[in-house]
């Protein structure tokens, strides 16, 4: 019975071959003079709508909210000025992006449904397949204290450089220092948020992740957490526009698969049983090598049990 | 002990080796063609690691800025060997 679900997985998933082929075909079609469906049209203003309040929302947080977090004095529960702003910077991002998740709801541009989030959480490092350009703020309005690993040029970026330096989100502006300034927060017991792929994925359900965060893993020796962004069928993905929405409205799940304990994916490594001293011994580009692998194989399992158990058509899955 | 290499051929080989060695890439696999992002999948991390085991091995140092234009390991083996060689 489970072989026969699984079959079904593949075959829908093996089914995206063809249609993914089919993408520029349909894109073609739309751009020479397809019209527009009343529906998909509304969806067409109200994403730029959404993309406006984010702009100036964005603006006003932070040259008229931000600064208030600055002049505040600490609570006793922080342990100083800094810790203190860190914490109500990144509660208020929270509650920013919780309004704007709930904005996007009522605008109808998706249907956003999260499943098996915990709010708390311990130091982990969280891993998350980017499928489209809105996954980290889904991510935001329901981790509330956790830091982010950010695009440099966000931190430079006039909508979102206050905000990054407030919130002390990580800067990835050089993968080797990135990768000791997060291992030695993770050791610290934060926990961080990386998109392994370090940018939107070039195929949606095929994210193929980078190296950095597996050598982030092995430096901190932290347990994983699997996030699981489905988007069906795909919209606002690299490279596509943001008026470029798809006919249908857009499913959006956000889940939270999994959280891979240390002995977990150490024992993926070991070529014999979980052997951390095997590990410690290994060439860092092997162990990263192989780390990657692993997570990336759980990302693409956790995609495919999502479609599978959210009943994705094919027609659902490409546009 | 530093090691010097005295021909291109004898940095290439030991190069492949390296690469088998650090980030268990089949010798075989590796041509002189080969593109170290594409092919052999190295990335920036990769090259400081291949450049900390060059330093130990011949005791000179090579700027990671030089990896910046390579695109093949003929290009790689060229570039260490002039950076490198006697």
């Amino acid at each position: 019975m489970q072989k026969l679900a699984d079959d079904s997985v593949r075959q829908k998933i093996s089914s995206c071959d063809n249609a993914a082929i089919d993408i520029s075909s349909k894109k073609s079609q739309q751009s020479s003079g397809t019209p527009y469906s009343l529906g998909r049209m509304l969806r067409v203003a109200a994403t730029g709508f959404s993309f406006v309040v984010f702009g100036l929302g964005t603006l006003l947080i932070q040259f008229f909210v931000l600064p208030w977090i600055y002049l505040m004095p600490r609570s006793t529960q922080d342990r100083d000025y800094r810790t203190a702003r860190v914490r109500r910077a990144r509660h208020l991002i929270y509650l920013s992006a919780r309004a704007y998740v709930q904005l996007l709801r009522i605008l109808a541009t998706c249907d956003l449904r999260y499943e098996g989030i915990k709010h708390e959480s311990n130091e982990s490092l969280i891993i998350a397949n980017h499928p489209t350009l809105l996954d980290a703020i889904f991510m935001m309005a329901v981790l509330p204290q956790v830091t982010f690993v950010v695009k440099a040029p966000l931190a430079r970026n006039i909508f979102t450089f206050l905000l990054v330096h407030a919130a002390d989100y990580l800067v990835n502006d050089s993968e080797e220092t990135l990768i000791d300034d997060a291992a030695k927060r993770l050791t610290a017991g934060e926990s961080i948020v990386i998109f392994p792929e370090a940018t939107r994925s070039s195929d949606p359900y095929r994210p193929k992740f980078k190296r950095g965060a597996a050598h982030i893993a092995l430096a901190a020796k932290v347990p994983v957490t699997v996030f699981c962004v489905g988007c069906y069928p795909a919209t606002l993905q690299r490279g596509q526009s943001w008026y470029d929405v798809p006919d249908k409205r857009s499913l959006v799940v956000l889940e939270c698969v999994e959280q891979l304990q240390l002995k977990h994916w150490q024992s993926a490594l070991a070529t014999s049983k979980a052997d951390s001293e095997e590990i410690d011994n290994m060439k860092p580009g092997i162990a990263a090598r192989k780390l990657t692998r692993f997570l990336n194989e759980r990302q693409l399992k956790a995609i495919q049990q999502q479609i599978h158990s959210f009943d994705i058509s094919r027609d659902k899955l490409y546009r | 002990m530093s090691r010097t290499f005295t021909s291109h051929s004898e940095l290439y080989d030991y190069l492949k080796g390296l690469l088998n060695a650090e980030f268990d890439i089949d010798p075989d696999t590796v041509k002189p063609e080969s593109s170290l992002v594409e092919d052999l999948d190295l990335d920036s991390i990769d090259a400081v690691n291949l450049l900390i085991e060059l330093k130990n091995e011949t005791g000179k140092k090579v700027d990671v800025g030089s990896f910046k234009d390579i695109e093949t390991f003929q290009d790689l083996s060229q570039t260490l060997f002039a950076a490198l060689g006697s």
